[in-house]
């Protein structure tokens, strides 16, 4: 009787043990701590990836994708759009459940997210909402938007990408400033825990609409020191970390056993952006003759094949627009010098530049600053820190700014912040347009606009070559995405680009 | 005692006004802006003027320092900039880790760097006596960096005697001082390297003194001579040194923090500091400056356990 008992509470031991034995996936971040998870604040690299797993936009990029044409339906079973494009009408899932025990997800939800999305008070991202008029709820699960003018691409800023992410109205109204540190949403994760300086924790959320998720947990580490960083995942302590975006770190951890290296787009395009209010700036030889004395493919062998591409336009490659076959301007060292002569530089010309002190970003300033002497320009670079840097430049205080970015890939996000004239530092209105650049405006409103996709494509071609015929701007290469995952980690889709700066951990990521 | 202790905090008054009126001012005159951090780069400047508005920054400077005294004299540190948390609430959930390690620095210090320290003063210019003056060379020399980096890669990932990167979630007493051993070590190695010298050469002039050779010719055993008269002796200087470095030890302890990714207040001073969270930064300041006072106190209540002659009165 005694073995009996023995053996079953054996069994039952047994049982509650396997039960209990939760999956957790560790994560390494390249960050010092989180930003915000109010998904229409959160802009860092360190954020994005978290909101993305918390939560759902009205359609979503499917899991792996950064391109426009992979939208399918979220929080939306399907859509239309009027003829002349001013209503779109958005039926919503049945039954979706917010996190936290905050209720169904309805269109009340929705319409309170997206004016959310489009107020300058809540939102980094309003501008981009500055067309429409009006969102109403026509019923409990269907939403219409009205425009002032046609977008023809709306339905990405009602995707699952900042201000498209729908949070919950109740939970926003009780939290307060609270929500940004503890978001509420509807995705295959809910927010558990934060410990400043450490981590974020989250928890699969089990009444997912697409499914409970496989992986029980994410801790979310924040590990500044690349060193440490690199030391955890080897040491196992990590089974998914940010990698570094460099050659050397892609081959060698390429070459460690049970490692997978993904290197995905979207990527960011550096740029070296040519004040042209500046002297000598403001003398169009000037710039084309430092446009001629940059050789991109020599900055992107220096970089690495595996993690760097020379650029090919004014707006990254495989954006909705980007121009592959603009005609940018020749590396030919002997052309810039006779231009200089022309502007009446024959013996030199110096140009200032505020440069940030960030390793990756400084060593590729060095080599512009070499390539550049060649031509006899000489770049004096003050180097400062990197928020010192990000306040200076919008001072305009730099002639040349060199700049690296990503953003939503449609060219008219990446023409209008960088070279739009509403754009132009130390304005009311300014973004990051550092140049001074006015030239396309009419082109780039012209496109926003256009309902025709060939004219929308061709208005976009024009705006691009007119930015690169005025040398607002210099192309230097395209830095890809980094990220490194041991073989046991089977995120459930094929890997080939992360508009979230981090791959996606849906309810199909698993880890063996 | 209690008046002393009364005594020394009233004297840290101003001081800590001075520290934190310093730190207010350079913070501001450093170049950078909070609200680019909190909005992102895509923001415009308008949606960052008005966020500067509503956190008071577009206020004039002397106006800012006014409201941040009323604040702090109403025992309120505020809030972070950037994550709108109370900033007590972020000092509260870092500063036992800082403690930690730097008392578990301290122990190392001292468990390893005066018995190295005698025992190099009894056996002058012989091995041992070596030994410790490169230890204690060493200590000085090497950055935490790269010594942090170094013991992880022999214990961590070699041997997989201790783990990377420290975790708070380790609900088990003995992992979290399995992670404390390896940061503790590399921050402890800067106080071996200090206790170590001055206790050899405090020991070296206590030795020739007449008082030992008096114990040695009354015939004690040479163990009693060395470890309960000549260290007693030793012991004030070593106990300066202690709570002089203690400081340095807290401010040093962000590079350890940052190797072994350890949750600190230098760790967040720095990211404060990178943030140009401003509000965050004068609160840490505060924290920090208190602690050394703390320590000084402490520091001297030392002495009169040591040295009965020497009062607090």
């Amino acid at each position: 009787m005694r073995q009996i008992l023995m053996a079953a509470t054996i069994l039952v031991g047994l049982g509650i043990g396997a039960a209990s034995a939760q999956t957790t996936l560790n994560i390494g971040m390249a960050a010092a701590d989180v930003g915000q998870l109010d998904p229409h604040r959160a802009t860092t690299t360190q954020d994005k990836p978290v909101v993305s797993w918390i939560f759902n936009g009205l359609v979503r990029f499917k899991p792996g994708s950064a391109s426009l044409e992979s939208l399918e339906p979220d929080l939306a079973e399907r859509w239309e759009q009027t003829p002349d494009g001013l209503s779109w009408t958005f039926f919503l899932r049945k039954g979706v459940k917010f996190h936290g025990g905050y209720g169904e997800m309805t269109a009340d939800d929705v319409v309170f997210s997206l004016r959310k999305a489009g107020t300058s008070q809540t939102s980094s991202f309003s501008a981009d909402y500055a067309s429409v008029e009006a969102i109403e709820a026509v019923d409990p699960h269907t939403v219409r938007i009205r425009l002032k003018q046609p977008i023809p691409s709306l339905l990405g800023l009602v995707a699952n990408y900042h201000g498209g992410n729908i949070v919950s109205r109740k939970a926003v109204e009780a939290l307060g400033a609270d929500f940004r540190l503890k978001p509420v949403g509807t995705g295959p994760f809910a927010f558990e825990g934060y410990k400043p300086g450490e981590s974020v924790t989250l928890v699969a959320n089990k009444e997912y609409f697409r499914g409970a998720p496989k992986i029980d947990r994410i801790v979310y580490r924040f590990i500044p020191a690349d060193a440490a960083r690199d030391l955890a995942f080897t040491s196992g302590e990590l089974d998914i970390v940010y990698g570094r975006q460099d050659q050397r770190w892609a081959e060698r951890f390429k070459k460690e056993a049970n490692v997978v290296v993904d290197v995905v787009r979207p990527a960011e395009l550096a740029l070296l952006h040519l004040n042209t209010k500046m002297k000598p700036l403001d003398d169009k030889r000037v710039r084309l003759a430092l446009a001629h004395a940059i050789n991109r493919a020599q900055i992107a062998q220096f970089k690495g094949d595996l993690v760097a591409e020379p650029g090919v336009s004014v707006v990254p490659a495989g954006y909705l627009g980007t121009d592959d076959k603009a005609p940018l301007p020749k590396h030919d060292v002997a052309a810039a010098k006779k231009l200089l002569a022309e502007a009446g530089h024959a013996n030199g010309v110096t140009v200032k530049s505020v440069q940030t002190s960030l390793p990756t970003m400084l060593n590729s300033m060095q080599i512009v600053q070499n390539q550049l002497k060649q031509a006899g320009i000489d770049l004096q670079m003050e180097v400062v820190d990197h928020q010192t840097f990000h306040a200076n430049i919008r001072k305009d205080m730099s002639g040349v700014t060199y700049y690296s970015a990503a953003r939503f890939p449609v060219a008219d996000v990446y023409l209008t912040q960088f070279f739009h004239s509403n754009s132009i530092v130390q304005t009311p209105t300014a973004v990051t347009n550092f140049s001074h650049c006015a030239v396309a405006d009419k082109e780039i409103e012209g496109a926003r606009t256009a309902t025709d996709p060939a004219r929308q494509k061709e208005l976009w071609m024009q705006a691009q070559r007119k930015i690169i015929d005025e040398v607002c701007a210099v192309v230097l290469f395209e830095q890809l995405q980094v990220w490194a995952r041991k073989t046991n980690v089977d995120l459930g889709y094929k890997f080939d680009g992360a508009i979230h700066l981090g791959p996606v951990i849906t309810e199909t990521t698993a880890k063996k | 005692m209690l008046t002393f202790v009364a005594k020394r905090l009233l004297l840290a008054v101003p001081t800590l006004l001075a520290v934190l009126t310093l730190v207010f001012v350079l913070v501001r005159i450093v170049p950078g802006d909070p609200t680019i951090v909190i909005l992102g780069d895509q923001a415009s400047n308008e949606a960052r003027q008005a966020l500067r508005e509503r956190l008071g920054l577009n206020k004039s400077i002397g106006a800012q320092y006014v409201d941040f005294l009323v604040q702090v004299a109403s025992g309120d540190l505020g809030r972070s900039l950037t994550t709108n948390r109370p900033i007590v609430a972020d000092v509260a959930a870092v500063l036992p880790y800082t403690i930690e390690l730097t008392l578990a620095a301290l122990f190392v210090g001292c468990i390893v760097g005066i018995p190295l320290g005698v025992v190099a003063a009894q056996r002058r210019d012989g091995l041992v006596d070596w030994f410790a003056r490169i230890v204690s060379l060493a200590g000085l020399s090497f950055p935490a960096f790269v010594s942090g980096i170094l013991l992880l890669l022999v214990f961590a990932i070699q041997l997989r005697w201790f783990p990377v990167i420290s975790t708070s979630n380790a609900s088990d007493p003995l992992e979290r001082l399995r992670a404390l051993v390896l940061p503790a070590i590399n921050l402890g190695f800067l106080m071996v390297a200090y206790v170590t010298r001055v206790t050899r050469s405090g020991m070296i002039k206590a030795l020739g003194d007449d008082y030992v050779r008096t114990a040695r010719a009354k015939g004690l055993v040479p163990r009693l001579v060395v470890w309960r008269h000549a260290l007693r002796n030793v012991l004030v200087p070593v106990v300066t040194v202690v709570g002089l470095y203690l400081g340095v030890l807290i401010g040093n302890a962000v590079l350890t923090e940052i190797v072994f990714n350890r949750p600190g207040l230098g760790k967040l001073i720095v990211t404060a500091l990178n943030q140009r969270d401003y509000a965050l930064l004068q609160g840490l300041m505060v924290v920090a400056a208190l602690a050394v006072v703390v320590a000084n106190i402490l520091t001297d209540l030392t002495y009169g356990l040591v040295d009965p002659r020497v009062k607090t009165a």
